[in-house]
Parts: structure tokens; C-alpha cells; sequence
């Protein structure tokens, strides 16, 4: 008898361990889908703001000009890795927006970061980075923008940190933030009224 | 316990002011780290928010060249005002242009606080390039306020903190100090000498002050108990003082009369016994005015020493040194006795005598001497205060609280007494009147020394009087002994005690009716007297010799003994007080030989130490002066002879010894007593008894160590034994005693019928025997 409810015990508490490590389980799922959601949102939004900025930065850019393509338009290209739909939304988006950036017409696309790097496309006015990618692709993003002196724009957190030529940092106010080792090995020169006004990560 | 307090006292500060240190810091970190960059944030993102809507509108002023609008623009945002402070909220607001072409707007707000200032890019809205840059300084007197109101705020929560502190540490220290000042007090008292506790400090918490009025209370206490104790020491001193000072008066006092009654007595022995001699030896006729005038001086002789020895009793009994002797006492002899010697009083004044006592009223245990002189004082004094009247003793027995008494009821039909009289009449050196004195004499100690005596024996005596009607004194003793009142002295000390003699008792030796041919012994009888007074050796001598016994004297006791081993006397008279070696020292000499134990030895002495005689083995013990007739019947009763009739009893148990002695002397038997083997023995070297019952269990020398010394006496070989015991006898103690005792009876399992048939036999076959021995021979 006494053996029998020992043992009903012990499969009552093994149970209730079982039921408890299952709630902390979902606990952490939610919690981090929570979290990532919250992350997701917030990069929406800052993608939706940089639309605005990113024109004003490649227009602040002393070589902006230099940069045109034959046509004189200024060529952008919205980099993703795998949300096509997201980048041409974006794409549609920027265009409602902007038709033109310091008087020079629009010539914007959205292209495949790893396309981008292995086809030997002539190198465009700027790049805008619509979904957030890998370190080794934002690396070697970053290196061919450097390599083509061009501005790579990324609106994502912690890109600019990453390399990427410019991005936004957010506090009580919108500024723009650039990275000022890129800029220099990009040999790239800021309007320095704006650099001034900006955030710097040196 | 000093330093323990004064430890934590270090102790509770220190951490008061490491808890201030720590609070300190925390409101200083607080402020530097969390409090004062985030105001000066919210005071910037306060201005970083103000610039931010105005911006596009900038923007589409410039691009679109609207000065009017950029003026209004920058004069709206001048005029805005702080609610809290109704202060401008921007100091100054600039737009620079790309173009370097300014414009300003200023506020002159008065003071020299640093602004904070928000600057932004202004871009074209239809070329999306830059014009320039817009920079609001935003007023930092808000900022300049929060700060001091939070500094204020800071500076009050510090001394806040180090005030409640501080009251904290006072209050500790409230606590504390006080505890350490008593701990120090406490540690260094000398609690033989305590000093009351220091002034109490001041500010003291209501139980520290409970706690240090409690201690001072208890010191005071203390203190007061020392004061006590010292004055009762000191009053104890003193006490003691004088009690050593009364008791050194007293023992001079004791020596004083003891010496005194030595020196009163010597002579007035040597008075009354020559007196008493002269007046036997003038027996003619022509002599005859002589003896009369002999007969004043022996009568004054014998007051005077009656005087002598009321002194001496009272101051005996005063001393708490009386001592009691006890045996049985026949009251209707006592009572006769006591008759015999008051009648001659009575009929010089005419009074009848009146005796309501019989032979049946028994006998009881107390001290003769003192019961008897008791009797005589009441006796003689109601026939010396009634003439013509009449004096009556009546003696009753009866139970009061479960014990049996006696009373002796002395009633005259006198002149009484007032109760006034009845209420001192007990009162030593009072008498009734003072008239009394000088119409009846007297010392006014008789009664006095009477009621001491019965209340030493464990009774008392009440009168009941009634003034002209006369006056009835009880005397009401116990019949048994009364325990608390016996005084038994240690024979070592009293030898050394010359106490003075009181009493006139005798022994009860009329029991002794010789029936041998006493003349016949009295020409072998040889006496030997002890003393060192040549008086009190010359009268004894003198009354013996004309006795017909041959009497040799010694005049100490080294001398006595020589005599004793040489002429081995038949009896001995002996003093104690000899010089060198007294007469216990003699005595015990005597009863150590076995060639001399036999010997009678009769105390003959004016201390009174009967118990210490007896014990050591003396025979009988008389006082001095002598009394030439109690002296003759002594002498004639120990005279060395064969006590047909005798009986000895051996037993350590004194009632048991009483009703044998009843049972024995009912029947005709002359009975002797022994306490112990020893004594037994002595008895039997002293007078050869008929038969002797003999207790078997006795502390000392047993029952059977008394027959094997008895055995030893070739003389003593044929008294019959009668072994008494209380226990049960095995088969081995019966072959012990096979042949050396002819009955043994078991105390309890017998009737007296039998017991007296067993002697009656045993007797009877003893007194066949020796006739037949007489036959033969």
C-alpha cells in the first residue's frame, strides 16, 4: 500500500514538472515571437521613415553627380536577400514619394543582394537595403559599396555599426548617422552643414 | 560587562555612521548618474521635439522664398511661453541657409542659464536638397530649476537622513552610555562595602531610568543591609561581651560560693557534728543545762547551713548546673518521712497534722532529694503560718493530657494570702510581707527554689489562698521521668567541679533490715575514711568507733590508696574534694582491681554529684554533715555479708528493673539494682546476692559477658542466673548458656505468677542447697 502511493506520488510529481517545464516552454516561444514581432514592427517603421531620408543623404553627397548613370538619372537600387515582394513594395513606395532627387530623374530598381554582387552590372548612384541581411552579406555588400565609392543606406539597427555607409539613428528626432570609416574608404565627401546636424559612428 | 557595552556602543556609531556614509553616497550616485542626465535629456528632448513640427514648414518657406512665412514661423515659436515658469521656452532661434543668408530670433530672458539646443538640416521638399540648417536654443531655466529644486530637495534628504541618524545614535547612546556607566560601577563595587550608584545621568530613556532606580534601589537595600549587619554584628559584639563578662561574673560567682560553701560548710560540720557528740557524751544529770545550751548551738548550726545550702540551690538553679538524680520513690514513705521531721514545728504551734495519702498511692521516678525537700518547705511553711489550726497533705493521682501526675496538696488553715501576696510569693529574696520576715524569718527562697525544683522535674507548683481562710499549695509532678529536665554531667568535668551540696536525700536503705548477727561482723569490720579535713575524718571516726568498727583515716587520696592495698578495708568512706588526687580518682581505682572491687565505697561529701558516684560505682553517697544515724544504717547495710535475701537485677532498661523490683519487694525480696554487667558485678563483689535476674542483650558489657566474668569468681560459682531476654534464642545461644543459668525467660512470653514461681523455686532450692552444703560441713 504504502509503495503503491509512493509511486502514485512520484508519477503525480513527474507530471506536474512535465506540466510546468511545457508552460515555461511556451512562456519563452511567446516571449521571443513577442520580441521578434516587436523587432519586426519597429524595423518597419524605420524602413518607412528612411524612405524620406535616403534621397536627402545621396543628395548631400559632394560627388553626387559623378555618380549619375550616362542618362544623367540617378540610379538606386534596392538591395534584398529574399523578400522580393517587400523590396518592390518599398520600391513603388519610394517612387510615389520621390521622382527625383537635387533635379536629377529616378532610376530605381530592386535587386538581389547576391546578384548584385556577382553580376558585373555597372555600378549604381546608391544602395538601399529593404530587408535586413546577413553578416557576411552586408560585409560584402559593404565592401563593394566601398569599392564603387557609392552610399549604401541601411534603415535596419545596428547596420551602420555594421559598415554600412549610412543609416538613421533615432532618438527624439530622425537624424541621419553615418559611418565615418566607410565614408572615408568610400571617399565620400558630406555636405558638412548636414554632417554637422548628423550622428557619427567613428 | 564594562567593555562589552562599551564595545557595542563603538559598535552601533560605527554602523551609524557607515549606514550614513552608504546613504550619502547612494543620493549622491542617484543624483549624478540617474537623476541629472535624465532631466537634462527630458530638457532636450523637450527641445529636439519643439523644432521638429516646425521644420517642413521652414522648409516649404525657404524653398518657396516665403520670408514672411519664415519670420512668423520663427516668431510663433519665440513667443511660446513655459507654462510652470510663464517664462520664454526658446531663448533664440536661428535659420542658416545653405546660401549662408541667416535668420534670428532672439529672447532676452535675463539670465545666464546654459541652453539646450536642438539643430536640424532643412532640405527642399521638391529637390530633396539641402537648404540649410535650423538651431532653437531652448530656454535651460527650467532645466537651472529642477536641478536646484532637486539639489534642495537632495541637500534636506542628506540632512535629514544625518539628523535621524544622529537621533538614532543619541538614542543608542541613551541606551548604552548609561548601561556602561553602571557596568563600569558594577564591575569595580565591593559588594562588602557598596557605595550607592553614581548620580543618574540626565536625558535617560523611562527604562533605562526603570532599570538604573531599580539598582539603586537594590544598592540602597544592600547598603542598608550592610548597615544592618554591621550594627548587628556590633550589638552581637557587645552582646557577646557581656555575656562573656556575665558569664566570668557568674563562673567567679559559682567559685566564689562554691568556695564559700566549702569554707561555710567545713566549719559548720565540725559545729553541728561535735555538738551532737558532746551532747550524747553528757548524759549526767548535772550536765544537763549544758546540753540544753549544745542543743541552741547544733539547732543554729543547722539553720545556718539550711540558709547556706537555699542560697546555694538558687544559685545553682539560676545557673542552670541542678543537677536531678532519679529513682523510685514510695510516696507514702516519703510523705511519713517528711511528717516525722515537720511535727515537731506543728506542735510548737499547736497544729494538727492531717495525712490523706495510703500505702496504695505507689511509688514514682524522681528526684527524692528535691521532691522532699519541696514538701518539707510547703509543710513547714503552713505550720509556721497557722497556730491552733490544721495542716493537711493530701496525694492523688491523676490523668491530665495523657499522662499520669501526682499531687501533692499542702492545705493550711493559716493567715492566706491577697493576691497580691499570691502574685510575688514565688519571687526569690520576696516573701508574702515584709512584716513576714521579721514575724516568722526566713530568707523568702523556699518557694522560690521549691517551684524550681518541680518545674525542673517537669511540674510546677500553683497556690490557691484566701486571705484568714487559709492556703492550699500544689505540688504536681509527673510520675514518670521527665526527659527534657535530666542533666547528665560528664564525670571528667564534674570531678573537677566543686559544686556545693543542697540536698538531704538518702537512700532508700531501709530495705536493708539487717537480721545477722551484727556485732559479730562489726569486730572484723575495718573503715577506712578518706578526707582531708581532719575534722571531717575525727567525727565519722569517732561516731564509727563507739559503733564497735575499727577505723583507719587518710588524709588524700594518694594516701588512701596505699592504705587500701594494705589493710583492704571493708568499707570506705571518701570525700571527693582531696588534694592531688581527687575522690572520682580513687573511686575509679578502687572499682578497676579485682582485688579491690568487692570493697563498698560511700561517698561522703558536700557536692552534690550523685550521678557521677553512682555511675563510676560508688556504693551510696551521703552529704556532709554527716547524719550520725543515715551514717550508722549505711555503714551496717554494706558491711560484707551474704544477702540471703537479695535480689540482683541486671537490666539496662530502668522500668523493666522498677517492676521487677515492685513484683520482688511484694513478695519479701530485698532487690538490688545494676544498669549495666559492669555495675552488676560490682554489686556482687560488694554483697554476695541470692540470685540475680539478668538481662541478656545489655549495651556495654552483654548479659553473657557478665556470666563469664561471673564464672570466673570461685565464690560466685553457685548464685543461680535467671536469664531475661526479648529476643528469641537459637540453638547455639542455648548451649552457651546450658549450665551457666538455670531458667531463661522470654520477657513478655511469661505472667509475673510465673516469673515469681521461677524465682520462688529457684530460691527455695538455693537456700536447700547451701543448708545442705551446712549440713555437710
Amino acid at each position: 500500500m504504502l509503495h503503491k502511493r509512493q509511486q502514485r506520488n512520484t508519477t503525480t510529481h513527474a507530471r506536474y514538472r512535465a506540466h510546468v517545464m511545457v508552460l515555461v516552454c511556451l512562456l519563452l516561444v511567446g516571449f521571443s515571437w513577442a520580441g521578434y514581432l516587436m523587432a519586426s514592427e519597429t524595423s518597419e517603421r524605420r524602413v518607412k521613415i528612411s524612405l524620406s531620408i535616403f534621397p536627402r543623404v545621396i543628395a548631400v553627397d559632394n560627388h553626387f553627380r559623378e555618380k549619375l548613370t550616362e542618362h544623367k538619372k540617378a540610379h538606386l537600387v534596392f538591395v534584398y536577400d529574399k523578400d522580393r515582394a517587400k523590396s518592390e513594395d518599398l520600391r513603388e513606395q519610394f517612387l510615389q514619394k520621390n521622382n527625383s532627387v537635387a533635379g536629377m530623374k529616378l532610376e530605381v530598381e530592386s535587386v538581389n543582394v547576391k546578384d548584385l554582387l556577382v553580376a558585373g552590372m555597372r555600378p549604381p548612384t546608391a544602395l538601399f537595403v529593404t530587408e535586413r541581411l546577413s553578416d557576411d552579406e552586408l560585409r560584402d555588400l559593404v565592401a563593394y559599396a566601398i569599392s564603387k565609392h557609392i552610399i549604401l543606406f541601411s534603415p535596419f539597427a545596428g547596420d551602420v555599426e555594421r559598415g554600412a555607409t549610412a543609416g538613421i539613428a533615432v532618438t527624439s528626432r530622425v537624424k541621419p548617422y553615418f559611418n565615418m570609416n566607410t565614408l572615408k574608404q568610400s571617399v565620400i565627401e558630406i555636405n558638412a552643414l548636414l554632417m554637422k546636424l548628423s550622428k557619427r559612428y567613428e | 560587562m564594562n567593555n562589552y557595552f562599551k564595545h557595542l556602543t563603538n559598535r552601533v556609531t560605527l554602523a551609524l555612521i557607515a549606514a550614513m556614509a552608504l546613504v550619502a553616497v547612494a543620493i549622491v550616485l542617484h543624483w549624478v548618474i540617474m537623476l541629472v542626465p535624465v532631466i537634462k535629456m527630458g530638457e532636450q528632448t523637450k527641445a529636439d521635439l519643439l523644432i521638429a513640427p516646425y521644420t517642413e514648414i521652414l522648409e516649404q518657406a525657404i524653398d518657396g522664398g516665403n520670408r514672411a512665412q519664415i519670420d512668423e514661423t520663427l516668431n510663433r515659436l519665440v513667443l511660446l511661453v513655459d507654462p510652470r515658469l510663464q517664462k520664454p521656452m526658446v531663448v533664440k532661434i536661428k535659420v542658416t541657409l545653405v546660401s549662408g543668408e541667416a535668420f534670428e530670433k532672439t529672447n532676452d530672458v535675463g539670465s545666464g542659464y546654459a541652453p539646450f539646443v536642438a539643430e536640424t538640416p532643412l532640405f527642399s521638399p521638391s529637390t530633396l536638397e539641402l537648404l540649410g540648417a535650423v538651431q532653437l536654443e531652448y530656454s535651460g531655466q527650467l532645466y537651472h530649476n529642477l536641478i536646484t529644486d532637486a539639489e534642495t530637495r537632495l541637500l534636506f534628504t542628506v540632512l535629514a537622513v544625518i539628523v535621524l541618524l544622529v537621533v538614532v545614535q543619541r538614542y543608542v547612546s541613551r541606551l548604552l552610555v548609561p548601561l556602561n556607566i553602571m557596568a563600569t560601577y558594577l564591575e569595580d563595587v565591593d559588594f562588602n562595602q557598596p557605595q550607592p550608584l553614581p548620580s543618574r545621568p540626565r536625558n535617560l530613556s523611562i527604562e533605562i531610568k526603570q532599570v538604573w532606580d531599580a539598582i539603586s534601589q537594590l544598592f540602597l537595600k544592600l547598603q542598608q543591609r550592610e548597615e544592618d549587619a554591621k550594627q548587628e554584628h556590633e550589638a552581637a559584639q557587645e552582646a557577646l561581651k557581656h555575656q562573656l563578662k556575665a558569664e566570668t561574673a557568674n563562673k567567679a560567682k559559682s567559685q566564689f560560693l562554691a568556695n564559700m560553701s566549702h569554707e561555710l560548710r567545713t566549719p559548720l560540720n565540725a559545729i553541728i557534728g561535735y555538738s551532737e557528740m558532746m551532747i550524747e557524751e553528757m548524759a549526767a544529770p548535772e550536765q544537763e543545762c549544758y546540753v540544753a545550751d549544745l542543743e541552741k548551738v547544733r539547732a543554729a548550726g543547722k539553720h545556718l547551713l539550711a540558709l547556706i545550702n537555699d542560697v546555694l540551690d538558687l544559685s545553682k538553679v539560676e545557673a542552670g548546673k541542678m543537677q536531678l538524680y532519679y529513682e523510685d520513690v514510695k510516696v507514702y514513705q516519703l510523705v511519713n518521712d517528711v511528717l516525722d521531721t515537720i511535727k515537731p514545728m506543728a506542735d510548737k504551734n499547736n497544729n494538727t497534722i492531717i495525712i490523706n495519702c495510703t500505702d496504695g498511692i505507689g511509688s514514682i521516678t524522681t528526684d527524692i532529694s528535691k521532691l522532699r525537700q519541696t514538701l518539707l518547705n510547703l509543710m513547714s511553711n503552713a505550720v509556721k503560718f497557722t497556730n491552733n489550726g490544721e495542716v493537711s497533705v493530701t496525694v492523688t493521682r491523676n490523668f491530665d493530657n495523657d499522662m499520669e501526675w501526682i499531687y501533692f496538696a499542702v492545705r493550711d488553715t493559716g493567715i492566706g494570702l491577697t493576691h497580691e501576696q499570691m502574685s510575688r510569693l514565688f519571687v526569690a529574696f520576696v516573701q508574702a510581707d515584709e512584716s513576714t520576715t521579721r514575724e516568722y524569718g526566713g530568707t523568702g527562697l523556699g518557694l522560690a527554689i521549691s517551684r524550681s525544683f518541680c518545674r525542673l522535674m517537669g511540674g510546677d507548683i500553683t497556690v490557691d489562698s484566701e486571705i484568714g481562710a487559709g492556703s492550699t499549695f500544689t505540688i504536681k509532678l509527673p510520675l514518670g521521668v521527665a526527659q527534657t529536665s535530666v542533666v547528665e554531667p560528664e564525670p571528667e568535668t564534674l570531678a573537677e567541679q566543686e559544686a556545693p551540696h543542697t540536698e538531704h536525700s538518702k537512700r532508700n536503705i531501709e530495705v536493708y533490715s539487717p537480721k545477722v548477727d551484727v556485732d559479730r561482723r562489726k569486730r572484723k569490720s575495718i573503715i577506712l575514711i578518706i578526707d582531708d579535713d581532719p575534722m571531717g575524718c575525727d567525727i565519722p571516726r569517732r561516731y564509727l568507733e563507739k559503733e564497735g568498727y575499727h577505723v583507719e583515716c587518710a588524709a588524700d587520696g594518694m594516701e588512701g590508696i596505699g592504705k587500701i592495698n594494705e589493710i583492704h578495708p571493708d568499707i570506705i568512706l571518701l570525700d571527693v574534694m582531696l588534694p592531688g588526687m581527687s575522690g572520682w580518682q580513687v573511686l575509679t581505682y578502687v572499682k578497676k582491681q579485682p582485688a579491690l572491687v568487692h570493697i563498698p565505697v560511700i561517698m561522703l561529701t558536700m557536692i552534690d554529684e550523685k550521678g557521677t558516684a553512682y555511675s563510676l560505682g560508688a556504693t551510696y553517697y551521703l552529704h556532709k554533715p554527716i547524719d550520725k544515724g543515715e551514717l550508722s544504717r549505711v555503714i551496717n547495710g554494706c558491711v560484707r555479708k551474704e544477702g540471703r535475701d537479695m535480689v540482683l537485677v541486671v537490666d539496662d532498661n530502668a522500668d523493666a528493673r522498677k517492676l521487677v523490683r515492685l513484683i520482688l519487694e511484694n513478695e519479701g525480696l530485698q532487690v538490688v539494682e545494676a544498669e549495666n554487667g559492669y555495675l552488676g558485678l560490682m554489686r556482687v563483689a560488694e554483697r554476695r546476692p541470692a540470685l540475680i535476674l539478668l538481662d541478656l542483650l545489655m549495651p556495654g558489657m552483654s548479659g553473657g559477658q557478665f556470666l563469664e566474668e561471673l564464672r570466673k569468681r570461685d565464690d560466685c560459682l553457685q548464685i543461680p542466673v535467671i536469664a531475661l531476654t526479648g529476643m528469641d534464642v537459637d540453638d547455639q545461644e542455648l548451649k552457651a548458656l546450658e549450665g551457666r543459668v538455670e531458667k531463661i525467660i522470654q520477657k513478655g512470653a511469661y505472667s509475673i505468677d510465673q516469673v515469681l514461681a521461677e524465682v520462688r523455686e529457684i530460691m527455695g532450692h538455693t537456700d536447700t542447697q547451701k543448708q545442705a552444703v551446712a549440713d555437710d560441713n
